[in-house]
Parts: C-alpha cells; structure tokens; sequence
C-alpha cells in the first residue's frame, strides 16, 4: 500500500525524537530535551498539511461517490464503478487518495465514466483513470481534472459555451491524455 | 536513575501510543483517525512545554547558578563544606551526584548539607535542602524553602530568624531551629 512520504517520514522521525526526548528526561538533560521537543513541534507542523489535504480529498471523494449513486439511480443506468449495487462504500475501493501528488483516483470498472445525464461535480485534484463521458447537464468541472483516457463530450446544442472553452483549454494543456472528442 | 516526573512519563508513553495509531491508521487510509491522533499528540507536546521549562530554568538557572556562587566560595575559603568534591569539582558532578530535579513536585533538591560562607549567595526557589542549613541573619531565604535537617541562623537579631521560626511551626523546617 502505497503511503505518503513525507508522512511516514515525519512518523519515523517522530518516534526516533519521542524515544530521545524520553533519554533525555531520564537523564535530567532539559535543554537537550527541549531541543528534541522543538524538533517534535516542528514534525507535527508538518503532518498538519498533508493530513487536512487528505481528510478533505476523502470527504470530497465520498460525496462524489454517494451522490452519483443516487443519480444513476434516478436515472436507471448501470453502476460503472462495480458490482457493489448502490454501497458507494464498497466503490471507493476503486479510488484511491495519493497524498503523495494530492490526488484523488476514481476508477470506473470498465475504464470509462459516464456522467451524462447526471448533475454531479467532480471533485478537485481528480484524476479519472480511464474515458470520461459528459454533456450539457454538466456545470462544473475542476480546472486542475486529469482524464487518463479520452474525454467524449455528449454535445446537445445548449452545451455550455464557457465551459466548452474551458475543456479545450485543459486540452491544450494536456489535462487529457487521449484527447477530447464530441459526439454529436 | 534519577525520579523523573510522572506526568512526562506518561505523555511520553501516550504519544507513543497514537504516533503507533496513527501509523495504522494511514496505512488503512483512515485520514480522519489518523488526523485525530495526530491533534492529540500535539495537545500531549503542548502539555509537556510547562514542566521542561521549568524544569530547564530549575536546573540551569536556579540550581547551577547557585552551586557555581556557593561552590567556588567554600573552594576559595578552603572550606571543609565542598561535599565530596575535590578542588577541581564540576557543576555536572555536583548537580548529579548531590542534587536532583524533582519535576513532578517542582522542587530542587540538594541532598547535603549548606553552610553559606557568603551573604551574596542566593538560596533559590523551590528548593528542597536534605541536610542541614546554616544562614547569616542579613541572608534572603526564599518562602518555600523546605529543609529536611536542622537550620541555624548566625547572629539572629532581625527578621530572617521570625521567618523561620515561622517555617519551623508550619513544618517547612523538620529539624531544630538553632541560634548562634
């Protein structure tokens, strides 16, 4: 299992500097104690960012799942992610936070995502691991959204202008690797 | 060893505690659990910054500060009050061999006897003497004083002896109160 870094490396040094904190206090050396309580301080100032990025990225991760749950389920349509019905619980075993880059991996089981039909907001440092498929009913879109695959725009004529300006932008800037493509 | 306090030791033995928790709880991508103990161990560092200060400023400004004035002085007076120290004597011998920290009742403990050859010296705070204290009337002895031993006051005609005939009665002083 893939673990953040930096995080088991502030957990290393931390345990290696709680066991010298505690020789210190035994041998009644306080400056050096304080010196290692210091360095301890500093161990945890660090945990702080990673661990909120993590906590929050996981949160957005499950509301992203429960709600497109719910929505393909209003709107009939087979669940993309496995054979897990309708307990997102068990689909986030598809996904995957990497604190590491900051990202979220959502993985459809057949490689691609279909969020057509359905008004459902990715969340921000996503990464889809195959196609992603989408249309007019979508209004929001990360800037900062990774497609592994290809985006398929669903495109109806009343297919949000700005938000087909900002797709070709993430294109250019290589947010997808296979391209987009519009499926008329 | 020397007694160390109890209240480090078991917010030492507690942040080991979550820092293993926390550990297993990013391995299981548990990121709310592992935040959580990671709160937690910081509260426990926080808890711990008052008694290591005080301890710090007990042992290297209170106590070292005092052993060095009365060190030299008994040194120089040729005194036969050095303790067991030679001539060359060391502050980390003294403090390790004849005193202790005692942070968990904020004391400072010095386990021999004290026989000030100079009023410039400084009893200081939240000192615990095991051993006798000999003090000159114009000397300043700090309210908390506790002396496990006899105490006699040289030329007592003032109010350092009312002082500690006060302590005396309070139990601070568990020996005689002697004048001379």
């Amino acid at each position: 299992m893939k673990v953040c870094e930096q995080l088991k490396t502030n957990l290393g040094e931390l345990h290696y500097l709680v066991e010298d904190l505690q020789a210190f206090v035994d041998a009644e050396k306080y400056t050096e104690a304080i010196v290692a309580k210091r360095q301890i301080d500093v161990m945890i100032i660090e945990m702080h960012e990673p661990l909120d990025w993590a906590v929050d990225a996981k949160k957005n991760l499950e509301g992203f799942l429960s709600s497109y749950v719910d929505k393909r389920i209003d709107i009939e349509l087979k669940n993309e992610f496995s054979d897990a019905g309708t307990d997102w619980m068990k689909i986030e075993k598809n996904c995957r936070v990497d604190i590491e880059h900051r990202k979220i991996y959502i993985k459809p089981k057949d490689e691609e995502l279909d969020l057509s039909r359905m008004e459902v907001v990715l969340p921000r440092n996503a990464v889809i691991e195959g196609d992603l498929i989408l249309d007019q009913h979508t209004k929001e879109l990360p800037d900062d959204l990774i497609v592994k695959g290809r985006l398929i725009l669903q495109k109806g004529d009343d297919f949000p202008g700005a938000l087909m300006q900002r797709i070709e932008l993430m294109d250019f800037s290589g947010n997808f690797y296979k391209g987009f493509s519009i499926r008329e | 060893m020397a007694k160390v306090c109890k209240q480090l030791k078991t917010s030492l033995g507690e942040a080991f505690y979550l820092s293993e928790q926390m550990q297993v709880a990013l391995d299981k991508k548990d990121y709310q659990l592992a935040k959580s103990s990671k709160d937690k161990i910081e509260g426990i560092f926080i808890g711990m910054n008052e008694p290591l200060d005080w301890a710090y400023k007990a042992k290297y400004d209170g106590l070292a500060n005092f052993l060095r004035d009365y060190m030299s002085t008994r040194t120089g007076q040729k005194s036969k009050f050095k303790w067991g120290l030679g001539e060359t004597w060391s502050l980390d011998e003294a403090m390790d061999d004849y005193c202790e920290i005692d942070i968990e009742n904020r004391k400072i403990i010095i386990r021999e006897d004290i026989h000030p050859a100079s009023y410039n010296i400084t009893l200081p705070e939240n000192l615990m003497i095991k051993g006798s204290l000999t003090v000159l009337e114009w000397m300043k002895v700090p309210e908390d004083l506790i002396v496990e031993g006899d105490v006699t006051v040289i030329s007592p005609n003032g109010k350092l002896y009312e002082q500690l005939a006060k302590m005396h009665d309070e139990g601070q002083i568990t020996g005689m109160l002697w004048k001379k």
